[in-house]
């Protein structure tokens, strides 16, 4: 679905940010508290898309600003989200599910994300999700039916993804919203960004994953050849 | 690993979507031009190979037009992936001369992404890329993706 850029789709867009806690706990009423479904295991993207995302003009001139040389944090060993690091095609990322926790562990920069299960409790008085790289912010996990739904806040601002949308930005008051719908050895999740500094309306990324039977391997980054060349990096080499 | 998958699709529209988006945005298009539109072959001498994360590199001396010996650094896919795909990296050894098929950086001259090497013994080193992932059905590795598919472009993820 695509939304339309202009001030009433705008307003209407932020309007629903405001009233989504408000439609989450209807939602749970009704659902009830959803049922832990079959998410474990090791799971490999098969592709990732998105509606047309819709930039606001400071957005856009933050990502006019972009480097994709100078500016990619991925060259710093460092991932630029949580999206970004689960879109990324060939790096695996493993779910653990326990009673009261989901546990995420992904290839790519090592990231482990430890995320409670806590139907009452809010994103921004969650626990920082990794310890490794706090920048991810804080989460908190429910279920909605066989859904498993991640709300989180308290992330920095920086670029949301340097693979395939390659420089957009996030700011500190971004939010986002991970839905992860099972379908047996298939696995869809729907990421929601809201972020009215950068974006006119909220969006969303969609993942879809299958299941594979293969270990999950240490990534173990070293930012000292993180980067293939420092002329490559936007580094000057007279600096080197 | 060995085994092969087939898996029924979800949402077979939206993984047609998937393909286009993922092949137009891909963060080694941002960085590099395609093979296509401006093919790279490089003859030279390999002073060292580092199969690592979150890229892959090797680097070569390769005696250009006037002579002179300049040093070319290819990058290649992540040490993961190529190990998951069963590429065999050790068949790339220091000192060795080979023939590397590559991608022109967009910005930095003498670096390239590398889409195949040849041996001096006509062996072909390739990575067939995340497309093996791609659609209804999982390869595990690229001989068994090829031997159903067919050689394809690493970098076209198949739908």
């Amino acid at each position: 679905m695509r939304c339309r850029s202009g001030t009433r789709t705008t307003a209407r867009a932020w309007t629903g940010l405001v009233l989504l806690p408000g439609a989450l706990a209807w939602s749970a009423i009704v659902l009830g508290a959803g049922v832990r479904s079959d998410l474990d295991g090791v799971w490999n993207v098969t592709g990732s898309y998105s509606p047309d995302i819709a930039l606001n003009a400071a957005g856009e001139a933050r990502r006019e600003a972009y480097d994709f040389l100078a500016d990619d944090p991925h060259m710093q060993c460092m991932p630029a989200s949580v999206t970004r690091t689960m879109i990324t095609p060939s790096p695996l990322m493993e779910i653990r599910q326990h009673d009261d926790r989901v546990e995420f562990n992904h290839e790519f920069m090592d990231v482990k994300r430890r995320i409670p299960v806590n139907e009452q409790m809010i994103a921004r008085d969650a626990p920082i999700a990794s310890s490794e790289y706090p920048h991810l912010g804080r989460s908190v996990a429910r279920y909605e039916g066989e859904n498993l739904v991640i709300d989180s806040a308290g992330i920095h601002a920086g670029v949301f993804s340097t693979f395939q949308w390659v420089g957009y930005p996030q700011s500190d008051r971004m939010m986002t919203t991970e839905r992860y719908i099972p379908d047996g050895d298939r696995m869809q999740a729907r990421i929601t960004h809201f972020d009215p500094v950068n974006y006119e309306t909220p969006f969303t990324i969609v993942i879809t994953y299958v299941r594979i039977d293969a270990p999950l391997l240490e990534w173990g980054c070293v930012p000292e050849k993180a980067c293939v060349d420092p002329r490559a990096c936007g580094v000057d080499a007279e600096d080197e | 690993m060995g085994v092969r998958l087939t898996i029924r699709c979800i949402a077979s529209a939206g993984a047609l979507i998937l393909a286009g988006s993922a092949l137009a945005h891909h963060s080694v298009s941002t960085n590099y031009l395609t093979y296509e539109d401006d093919p790279v072959v490089l003859v030279g001498i390999i002073t060292e190979v580092e199969i690592r994360n979150p890229h892959s590199l090797i680097t070569l001396d390769v005696v250009d037009n006037d002579g002179v010996t300049v040093e070319w650094l290819a990058e290649w896919s992540d040490g993961n992936a190529l190990r998951r795909r069963a590429v065999n990296v050790d068949l790339l050894k220091v000192g060795e001369e080979v023939t590397v098929h590559a991608r022109r950086h967009r910005r930095v001259e003498h670096v390239v992404f590398v889409r195949d090497v040849v041996l001096s013994d006509g062996t072909v080193v390739r990575d067939c890329g995340a497309g093996i992932y791609r659609g209804d059905e999982y390869y595990a590795t690229c001989e068994e993706s090829e031997a159903e598919q067919g050689e394809k472009d690493p970098f076209i993820l198949v739908p």
